[in-house]
């Protein structure tokens, strides 16, 4: 499929009986496949990752930057920038505890 | 046959009454005139002649006494009865040891009397100059910030039963007789006031007469204006002792050579001062301190109502619900505000102070998000939970802790048994007392139409609760808290220690801190 592809050009979905020839060689398809192989490696890592922070890290490297340099993928606010999870005051086991318990009225 | 007490009371009378006669005085049965001697201010012993009474009060108040003759050329003026009886003693006296029991003490009281009224009675700061005028059934209202600088006529007004007369700050020029006398005096100039500052009096106002003497260069423009029918009050401020005294008259103009007659009439100050004059030390300094109450249903609305009565003006009260009339029997706000939001009827209520309200404000929302708990903390000096709601609390004490903003929670258990309050957050080495196990019991009733079981806590448990609230939450707006972090009450004795004696408990770290 691939190098017929890359022989006759896409199918053009705008005009029927029309294909889009493409300039890129062999080498090139050889090095964009090579690139999608690495990304979609990359993707399934950050995927797998259990720990919020790292697998940030690596949606970030995948996404890198817009056009314009912005980062796509943000860090999230209790992630630090190298992938470790900031000291934060969550609600933790005992911290929502009411001292009186239960059965209560007011 | 009367009764051992009788009989004890009639012994005391006649042992007085005897003793009476050993100083001389002469007794019909009903009245004891006898001598009284005493030492004029200038040196001279002088022997008066009094009238004494002893009557169904004795000896629970003193024998009445009155002055025939004073021994000399004296003017009584003040600390007498307008029947003429002397007052002797103030009415704190202890009875048990009180000292008009003993005849020879007695005389020595009425002679003192004598002696002091000779002096002028110098440094006395009584103000009580109504006491010495019939009484006027009207009370007289005046804010006496507001009139601080006023003096001559203002206008009054009267309430629809004739029972409040309120003296206003508007000032009115003083009224002239009509051209043609049938007509009679405008409306506009009748019901005036005379204010005016009469000074330290050199004795009491006892009638007409006293009264223009009084006013001094005032009296004669009194004089006409009340003889014309234009005032009908005077409110006359007076020092004594160093004391500051206000006395409202009311005047009834008498036929036209007769003089008008003087009634005294109970006066009040509506200023703030006054009012909050009650309100407890250090009232003043809570003015602007801010607390939020979150729940006004029985405990928060008692609360809301003591917190503002203790000073703290800026009050936030979140609840959702409305009042229902199950509800009054245990609330603060009272049958006419059924349908209204709990907050309103609150406010409402609190507005019936005759205080300012406008820096209490209400919210038909409770607190549902930590962002809000969080920002509600963040706004206010102090956050009082009065939900009962384990969510509600369970946010709000976790906000308490993650800002080190103070929150006080407050809460009844055991059906009103048990009474409680935490504050949040703990400081260094506090504990909350453990909680109170909940007790299996029969199953509560529910209100028809009204989903959650209605609690068996009676009202005046919730009066405990309140207390306790209040204490640690005005303890926290004093800046210098001194409380444990939890107050517990045991209202009636449980089977599980140690909730088996009545009394409050404290954590044991505030007991060895206090020790």
């Amino acid at each position: 499929m691939l190098p017929k592809v890359a022989t006759d050009g896409l199918a053009d979905p705008t005009l029927p009986d029309k294909t889009i020839a493409t300039k890129a060689t062999a080498a090139d398809f050889q090095t964009a496949t090579a690139r999608i192989d690495e990304a979609a490696k990359l993707a399934r890592a950050a995927l797998d990752e259990p720990d919020e922070c790292k697998a940030a890290v690596k949606w970030r490297e995948l996404l890198g930057k817009t056009s314009e340099g912005d980062v796509v993928f943000p860090m999230p606010e209790y992630c630090n920038a190298d992938g470790t999870r900031r000291r934060t005051s969550g609600v933790t086991v005992g911290a929502t505890t009411v001292p009186a318990g239960s059965g209560r009225y007011a | 046959v009367s009764s051992s007490w009788e009989q004890g009371l009639a012994a005391e009378r006649d042992t007085f009454r005897a003793a009476l006669g050993g100083h001389g005085f002469a007794d019909d049965g009903e009245l004891l005139r006898g001598p009284v001697p005493w030492r004029h201010p200038d040196g001279r012993q002088l022997t008066a002649t009094v009238d004494v009474r002893i009557d169904d009060r004795f000896p629970f108040a003193p024998p009445t006494v009155q002055v025939a003759d004073p021994g000399m050329d004296l003017e009584l003026t003040f600390h007498r009865e307008p029947n003429g009886r002397l007052c002797l003693w103030n009415s704190d006296e202890q009875v048990d040891a009180a000292p008009w029991r003993e005849p020879g003490r007695f005389l020595e009281q009425v002679g003192g009397w004598l002696a002091l009224t000779a002096a002028g009675w110098p440094g006395d700061a009584d103000c009580d100059l109504e006491r010495y005028l019939p009484r006027d059934e009207r009370m007289v209202l005046y804010d006496r910030t507001a009139l601080a600088d006023t003096a001559g006529c203002v206008r009054t007004r009267t309430d629809r039963q004739s029972r409040l007369v309120t003296i206003t700050t508007q000032r009115h020029r003083q009224p002239f007789a009509p051209r043609k006398a049938r007509r009679g005096l405008p409306r506009r100039d009748q019901h005036l006031a005379w204010v005016a500052d009469i000074g330290a009096p050199a004795r009491p106002i006892w009638d007409w007469n006293s009264l223009v003497a009084a006013l001094g260069s005032d009296g004669p423009i009194v004089d006409r204006l009340v003889r014309l029918g234009a005032v009908d009050f005077a409110l006359l401020h007076y020092r004594r002792g160093g004391q500051l005294g206000t006395v409202a008259l009311a005047f009834q103009r008498g036929g036209p050579t007769a003089a008008p007659t003087v009634g005294a009439c109970e006066s009040a100050d509506t200023s703030l001062t006054t009012r909050t004059l009650r309100a407890g030390p250090g009232n003043d300094q809570l003015t602007d301190r801010s607390v939020a109450v979150v729940g006004v249903g029985a405990v928060g609305s008692f609360l809301a109502d003591a917190l503002y009565r203790s000073g703290v003006r800026r009050l936030a009260l979140l609840d959702p619900e409305r009042l229902r009339p199950g509800n009054v029997i245990r609330h603060l706000a009272g049958n006419a505000y059924i349908g209204l939001a709990k907050v309103d009827a609150v406010k409402a209520h609190l507005s019936a102070l005759g205080l300012d309200v406008t820096t209490v404000t209400s919210q038909t929302m409770g607190v549902s998000t930590p962002v809000e708990a969080v920002g509600l903390l963040a706004g206010h000096d102090l956050v009082v939970d009065a939900t009962a709601n384990a969510r509600a609390t369970a946010m709000l004490g976790w906000a308490a802790e993650q800002t080190g903003r103070p929150m006080v929670s407050i809460c009844l258990q055991r059906e009103g048994a048990v009474a409680r309050a935490d504050r949040f957050p703990l400081r260094g080495g506090e504990q909350h007392l453990d909680p109170v196990p909940r007790l299996p019991g029969p199953p509560l009733p529910r209100e028809r139409g009204c989903g959650d079981p209605v609690s068996l806590t009676p009202p005046v448990a919730v009066l405990t609760a309140v207390e306790l609230g209040c204490r640690l939450a005005l303890d926290q707006l004093t800046g210098d808290p001194r409380l444990p972090a939890t107050l517990l009450d045991v209202r009636v004795a449980q089977a599980d220690p140690p909730y088996d004696r009545i009394g409050l408990l404290i954590p044991a770290d505030h007991l060895a801190s206090s020790a």
